[in-house]
């Protein structure tokens, strides 16, 4: 079986999948032995991105590097080499891709900017961890899917709900039947003044009109990422109030602020969705869970903590004198993940977005490591993303009911 | 009928029609009751202190001294009910829901049309003391825009409503979205939109309730979202069996004020107020801090809203004396009650379709509309 390859370490290309037959890429040849997969020592990585693309932790982690960092800005270069303490910057993501030390590239760019950077990386042989959304079109979905399938090469998306420590919690109950069937779940992203984000030194960002459901995934993580069920169909809902950024915009002139969608998903069950970057409400990340055995409410900004519901027998009356069934309530002390063995000793401390950021650090090591599939891999993330794309269509035709194109490879029947 | 003169009531169904204070209101009189069953019909001639029962609601409305019928009868009896009524010239006030088809909301509407006798249902939640916070903050512009809300009513455990003395009653498998009204009232109610489109998806919990019941009903949850026709969202729970405390709640986001009523997980109403301050979320973003606070219930039923005598606690959120009020009062001054047949069936109609909706795996189905044109 030949191969080619570019741009890529051996030792790279072998914890990517060896398995993938047929793989092409362009650049120079070099053939290879099959070899036995051990773990390996450390991934070199190369960090883009100086803003949230500092807030995690390879430097600390015990089998990564941080080979070189990049930012188009030079300020927000030094911030990247100062934070991994990496004497090796790169001017644009483009060059840095160029440096064969690199084994995987952290893209932490623009949204819009996410699958033209990814593929730029993989097609340089890079494995790719990339910021939220995956894409933000089919089309791009499409071509974001078609690559890492050609290349082989590791793809993770960086969704922080999925390891919100409450969202732990979720799913392991899941996995343990606690919650017996999901009747119907809900979750909502709250980012009230979000146009705070719309501008940056007089200029406008990728953030500037951005549509709602566009950035869906810390919502569509607390239901996918925990049940692993795929949303089939949705109608979505638009609100705006006609202000400049939702008048005039790069997103073909998105009128949203806010948008609440309502999901089927691939049981039957609901899944209520609230984006709002412009609201009275107070900011927040947080879902809840109604079970046939038990509910999950994450805390609540209003001030009501995590809670725990399950079916009661006791019977009380409601105010007008009906019986009906107390059920159980209790409030959840939330463990904190972050400290136990989960983790490599040194990412043991709080991070970012509910704990997540160190989980998501070594979820990513650890696949390349391990020749593994991340958590959430490019099925996953586009069983996030692209549910958001079609709601966002929903709502451009004033909530239209549409069906959501699913990614998931066919199940094949292999005889023995 | 003139201001000084008194409606006489007919009280029919002595479950739940015996919880509202028609005996105290000034310009009400209880002129008889009836109820099928003998110790009911006991029980509301003691509630009402009335002497005059009937075997059934066919021979009451056969009184002339009767002016007007309070229907609070079983849900698939509504309409039958409500329209021999009308029939027989009495204004009629019925429980919830109005009707159990679109079949039936036309007939409905139709005889209260061609009778021109007043038509109320008894929507509880319009009265809610919170609803009624949020009306006046929606006359007053406090909200800015509601652009989306939520209402549920979880009632885990009805089933022990599904047999009495042994026998099945009207409860047994009911669909959950023909009982929308508690929380379509939340929105309709508080900002008169129409719920123009639905899609709704049900919950099968395996029990008995759901596969041989009356209504041919599998599901014991229904969760719907709603389209408006002021491009509005509205998502709605009815639940029947759920690990979740039981409440009728909502909660209205505007663009200026969002309000919250009492979650039965332990929080209380609160408001939340746009706010020009800013925070950092926990991944380090700059966000607005949106003000919060507690919100001091004020009990309307304490007021001269009511007459003196109803000025009292009442059930469902102190909603009983209002419902009793606004009836007596829009018949004695010849004026439309708040809940009207066109409210009536605003609020009412919008679930048929979403259970409709629910049996057809959540497809997206458009609701029609009763209001008079133009």
């Amino acid at each position: 079986m030949g191969r080619e390859k570019s741009g890529m370490t051996r030792r790279a290309f072998l914890r990517s999948g060896v398995a993938v037959a047929g793989l092409t890429l362009s650049g120079g040849a070099s053939a290879l032995e099959p070899i036995t997969i051990e773990k390996q020592k450390a991934i070199r990585i190369g960090v883009v991105g100086g803003n949230f693309g500092c807030s995690f932790q390879w430097h600390e982690h015990p089998d990564c590097i941080v080979e070189a960092v990049s930012d188009l800005r030079p300020e927000r270069r030094q911030r990247l080499k100062n934070g991994y303490k990496c004497g090796k910057s790169y001017e644009s993501l483009e060059k840095l891709i160029l440096d064969k030390k690199i084994d995987a590239v952290a893209v932490f760019t623009g949204a819009p900017d996410h699958v033209r950077h990814c593929i730029a990386a993989m097609k340089e042989g890079k494995h790719v961890i990339c910021a939220v959304p995956a894409a933000v079109s089919v089309e791009e979905a499409e071509e974001l899917l078609d690559t890492v399938k050609r290349t082989g090469l590791t793809y993770m998306m960086a969704e922080t709900s999925y390891y919100r420590q409450a969202a732990i919690s979720a799913r392991k109950w899941y996995q343990e039947g606690k919650f017996g069937e999901i009747i119907s779940s809900e979750a909502e992203y709250h980012h009230p003044g979000a146009d705070k984000l719309s501008f940056e030194n007089g200029q406008i960002t990728w953030r500037h009109g951005l549509p709602p459901m566009l950035y869906p995934t810390h919502c569509t993580a607390l239901i996918t990422g925990v049940t692993g069920e795929r949303l089939t169909e949705v109608v979505c809902v638009g609100w705006g109030n006609g202000e400049p950024e939702v008048t005039s915009n790069r997103y073909n002139n998105n009128p949203f602020w806010n948008a609440n969608a309502f999901f089927k998903t691939d049981k039957g069950r609901p899944f209520r969705v609230s984006r709002s970057r412009k609201v009275a409400v107070r900011g927040t990340e947080r879902g809840q869970w109604v079970g046939s055995k038990m509910s999950f409410y994450m805390d609540h900004p209003n001030g009501l903590g995590p809670i725990i519901v399950r079916a009661g027998e006791q019977i009380e009356k409601d105010d007008a004198g009906f019986e009906r069934k107390l059920a159980q309530f209790e409030k959840y002390e939330q463990p904190l993940y972050w400290k136990t063995s989960m983790l490599p000793e040194p990412l043991r401390h709080d991070s970012g977005h509910g704990g997540s950021h160190t989980f998501l650090t070594h979820e990513f090591i650890d696949a390349l490591v391990n020749g593994r599939k991340p958590a959430v891999d490019i099925y996953e993330a586009l069983a996030y993303t692209v549910p958001g794309i079609i709601a966002h269509k929903s709502a451009l035709q004033g909530g239209k009911q549409l069906k959501i194109p699913q990614f998931d490879p066919k199940v094949e029947i292999h005889d023995a | 009928m003139k201001p000084d003169r008194k409606a006489r009531i007919g009280v029919v169904g002595g479950g739940f029609g015996a919880a509202f204070p028609w005996h105290e209101h000034p310009n009400c009189i209880v002129e008889a009751v009836s109820d099928l069953r003998p110790e009911r019909c006991k029980h509301l001639q003691e509630v009402y202190k009335c002497d005059k029962p009937y075997e059934s609601l066919e021979k009451l409305i056969l009184d002339k001294n009767v002016d007007a019928v309070s229907v609070f009868t079983e849900a698939p009896n509504h309409v039958r009910h409500a329209v021999a009524c009308m029939k027989a010239g009495k204004h009629v006030i019925s429980a919830v829901p109005a009707c159990m088809t679109v079949d039936e909301a036309e007939e409905l509407l139709d005889n209260v049309k061609r009778t021109g006798l007043t038509y109320m249902m008894a929507e509880t939640s319009y009265y809610h003391q919170s609803v009624m916070s949020a009306r006046k903050w929606q006359a007053e512009g406090k909200f800015g825009e509601i652009f989306y809300c939520e209402a549920e009513y979880h009632h885990p455990g009805l089933d022990v409503l599904f047999i009495e003395d042994g026998k099945r009653t009207w409860r047994y498998g009911f669909p959950p979205m023909n009982y929308p009204t508690h929380c379509t009232s939340y929105l309709v109610g508080v900002t008169k939109e129409r719920l123009t489109n639905v899609t709704c998806l049900g919950y099968d919990d395996g029990t008995q309730y759901f596969k041989d019941n009356d209504y041919r009903n599998p599901f014991a949850d229904e969760t719907a979202f709603f389209g408006t026709n002021k491009g509005h969202a509205f998502r709605v729970d009815v639940y029947w069996n759920a690990p979740v405390r039981g409440c009728e709640r909502g909660q209205w986001i505007g663009s200026k004020m969002s309000f919250y009523d009492p979650h039965p997980n332990g929080l209380g109403p609160i408001i939340v107020r746009e706010s020009e301050g800013t925070e950092k979320d926990d991944g380090g973003f700059e966000r607005a801090v949106s003000k919060f606070e507690q919100y001091e219930q004020p009990a309307w039923w304490k007021t001269d809203m009511l007459p003196e005598p109803l000025r009292h606690d009442s059930g469902h959120g102190g909603s009983h004396t209002f419902l009793t009020h606004e009836f007596i009062d829009a018949l004695v001054n010849e004026r439309k009650p708040a809940v009207d047949i066109y409210e009536a069936l605003a609020f009412t109609v919008p679930g048929i379709i979403a259970h409709e909706s629910a049996l057809e795996g959540g497809k997206q189905m458009k609701i029609p509309q009763f209001d008079p044109k133009g």
